[in-house]
């Protein structure tokens, strides 16, 4: 099993490098033997080897910076995913597989395009919990939002949120899903904190149902804030 | 006219405030609204000193305005730390007289980060002090960067600054500024070459972002950086700690000036370099700044002791959301070198809003706690399970870790077993939850 973390220096906040955590420790008790690779930005890249592609949240300027990075490797990303590869892009790393990013002083930025959507940064940050559903799972889906941008141009979004800010609408649809791309501005870590999303990815992995996880403390967590966001909407 | 009706609203509302117990930022909040530029109008000190930083603001402040008191310096400050606009017009409003004039030698202001620019769009400090800038209440702080150009906007050419060197982000702040003063630590026996923490924010150059390299790091991020792509690197400082003593609790400054440290941790260092550095810069001699904060106990007291049965304890407050507070912690629990227990208790994210964000315990470098002496660790509190997961992905041996959703049970299991040390590590708003189980002495 070959995992890609793509930039762990760069787009390192909001403890996202745990949902590779998990995921690899998850594996290693299903038997797998789980090779990771941690690219940094300039490093040559190519993707057709990894099973998973991951990228995490950073700084508005890193994210650029990760753009940059990416560019080069623009075709050969999305030719990864038309293969079906998993792409797992949370936080702001989402908007770079659009179309174009524009930042809060109207500075216009070529995205990868795997996608037609497009991000629009504000000087207005949009924080809050958030609690939703999910077609891949009959579980809600609780995280976080710590983003300053706007996303339109989604047809296919991956959560159908009931607490938080969507792509562009509070409390609306949030994400991308297509074939085996799962992105999201929500953070949590998103795998961390929702064991049925972590048995779904495992699950697409290993080509066979994933039903239990060999880490308890992840499922009681999961009820723990599960219950306090529903009590809190309530 | 509006200037003395802003005066007088706010001198009422303060003494109903203070008969109800209310906090100190409504009175200046209502006298802004009478009169808008209000802070413009009033007749300032010719010294004013703002301070600011993710961590240290309120315990430097407390010594910077001891330090100058015990100078001979007559001051204004907001003490009791509401740090925005408004409650830095309610100290102003009632620190001068009826017809708007300031008649204290200095005013000196702990300015929250981000909202300094409301404060500072209005008048300019003299001096401006910056600590730090590291992950803090990213719920509502976005991350240092978002908050590196908050504070960007309280900027202006006509003050000087005051700014820690090793810290790299801070750093951008003197680039090609002449009226800016640096401090810092010198190289010193606690030093790593290696970097520790759960993550590096001084890994790419925040100016270019290329890959920084560092000679040392004094923690976390915070040390002597370089980056070789553009050239941006660690200032020489005016004010530095020059040699460190962590066992015997003393640090000397400059070369002369030595402070005995009542709290013996990097953190309050700086605060002390701080203190030191900008009191310096208004005319205070070392000597009065180095007697004032020797043994010097802070208000907010960092430091409980306690018992719970027939341990001995050590309460460090921590702030939740900051994972920097708690690595210092228990880098401060592990260098007592005394066989313990270490009780971490996660039950309210925060006392003043609600979150169930725990993604920061991501943050936190928690392979400290694997250190020998480090007999137990107990996790407590409604996020003991995420403290569990997080510390299943930590280098700590899952021997030690006993889990609590109950803070009152995992005290009464401590009260009824063993006599060693024990150190409790929560945020203010889990104070009580603990403190209530021990005896404080
Ligand atoms: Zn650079």
């Amino acid at each position: 099993m070959k995992i890609l973390h793509l930039f762990d220096d760069l787009m390192n906040l909001y403890g996202e490098y745990a949902n590779i955590l998990v995921l690899e420790r998850c594996l290693t008790e299903l038997g797998h033997t789980v090779e990771l690779r941690k690219a940094k930005a300039g490093e040559a890249l190519s993707f057709s080897q990894y099973d998973l592609i991951f990228m995490g949240a950073g700084t508005e300027r890193k994210q650029k910076l990760a753009l940059e990075a990416l560019r080069p490797y623009a075709g050969d990303l999305k030719a990864a995913y038309e293969a079906g590869k998993i792409l797992l892009f949370t936080g702001n790393s989402f908007p770079l597989l659009g179309k174009r990013i524009t930042d809060s002083n109207g500075k216009v930025f070529e995205g990868l395009e795997l996608f037609p959507f497009e991000s629009t940064e504000g000087s207005r940050r949009i924080l809050g919990d958030c609690l939703g559903s999910c077609d891949l799972t009959t579980e809600p889906v609780v995280g976080f939002m710590n983003k300053c941008s706007k996303i339109t141009g989604v047809h296919t979004p991956l959560f159908h949120l009931s607490m938080g800010f969507g792509n562009d609408t509070d409390k609306g649809p949030e994400g991308l899903w297509e074939k085996n791309c799962f992105a999201t501005h929500m953070t949590g870590p998103l795998l961390t904190k929702n064991p049925a999303l972590l048995r779904h990815l495992l699950t697409l992995l290993t080509a066979s149902p994933v039903t239990t996880l060999p880490l308890p403390h992840l499922e009681q967590a999961y009820e723990v804030t599960r219950k306090a966001l529903e009590e809190r909407k309530a | 006219m509006r200037k003395f009706l802003a005066i007088l609203i706010c001198r009422i509302l303060t003494v109903v405030g203070k008969l109800m117990g209310k906090g100190t930022s409504l009175p200046g909040g209502f006298a802004l609204k009478v009169c808008p530029d209000i802070l413009r109008r009033i007749q300032k000190p010719p010294v004013i000193i703002a301070v600011t930083g993710s961590n240290g603001k309120t315990s430097t402040v407390e010594m910077i305005a001891s330090v100058l008191k015990a100078g001979g310096k007559t001051i204004a400050y907001n003490a009791e730390g509401s740090n925005q606009i408004e409650g830095v017009t309610t100290m102003i409003l009632n620190s001068c007289t009826w017809s708007g004039k300031m008649k204290q030698d200095i005013l000196l202001i702990e300015s929250d980060e981000r909202y300094a620019k409301f404060t500072f769009k209005w008048f300019h400090p003299t001096h401006y002090v910056m600590t730090n800038l590291y992950r803090d209440q990213l719920t509502r702080n976005a991350h240092p960067e978002w908050v590196f150009h908050a504070i960007e906007e309280s900027v202006f050419p006509d003050t000087k600054l005051l700014l820690n060197a090793d810290d790299p982000q801070l750093s951008l702040f003197g680039q090609d500024r002449d009226n800016v003063v640096w401090f810092g630590l010198e190289h010193n026996q606690y030093d790593s070459e290696i970097f520790h923490g759960a993550y590096h924010d001084g890994a790419v150059c925040p100016r270019c972002g290329k890959t920084m390299e560092y000679d040392y790091y004094h923690y976390n991020h915070i040390g002597k950086f370089s980056c070789p792509s553009c050239g941006l690197k660690r200032q020489d400082t005016a004010y530095s700690v020059t040699d460190l003593n962590l066992e015997e609790s003393r640090i000397v400054i400059n070369g002369k000036d030595t402070i005995s440290l009542a709290f013996r941790s990097i953190y309050n260092i700086y605060n002390i370099l701080a203190t030191y550095a900008v009191c310096h810069e208004v005319g205070i001699p070392g000597e009065v700044a180095a007697q004032v904060m020797s043994n010097y106990i802070l208000k907010n007291g960092r430091l409980i002791s306690f018992t719970l049965g027939e341990h001995p304890g050590t309460f460090l407050i921590s702030k939740h959301e900051n994972s920097v507070s708690y690595d210092m912690s228990f880098r401060y629990a592990v260098m007592e070198k005394k066989p313990c227990t270490v009780v971490v208790i996660v039950d309210a994210v925060s006392r003043k809003y609600f979150t169930s964000e725990t993604s920061w315990l991501w943050d936190i470098h928690f392979d400290w706690l694997e250190d020998p002496c480090v007999k137990q660790v107990y996790l407590c509190g409604k996020y003991c399970n995420d403290l569990a997961l997080r510390l299943s992905f930590s280098q700590v041996s899952p021997g030690k870790i006993r889990v609590f959703p109950d803070i009152d049970a995992a005290c009464e299991e401590l009260r009824n077993k063993g006599s060693e040390q024990v150190y409790a590590v929560t945020c203010f708003s889990d104070r009580m939850k603990f403190l209530s189980n021990v005896t404080v002495k």
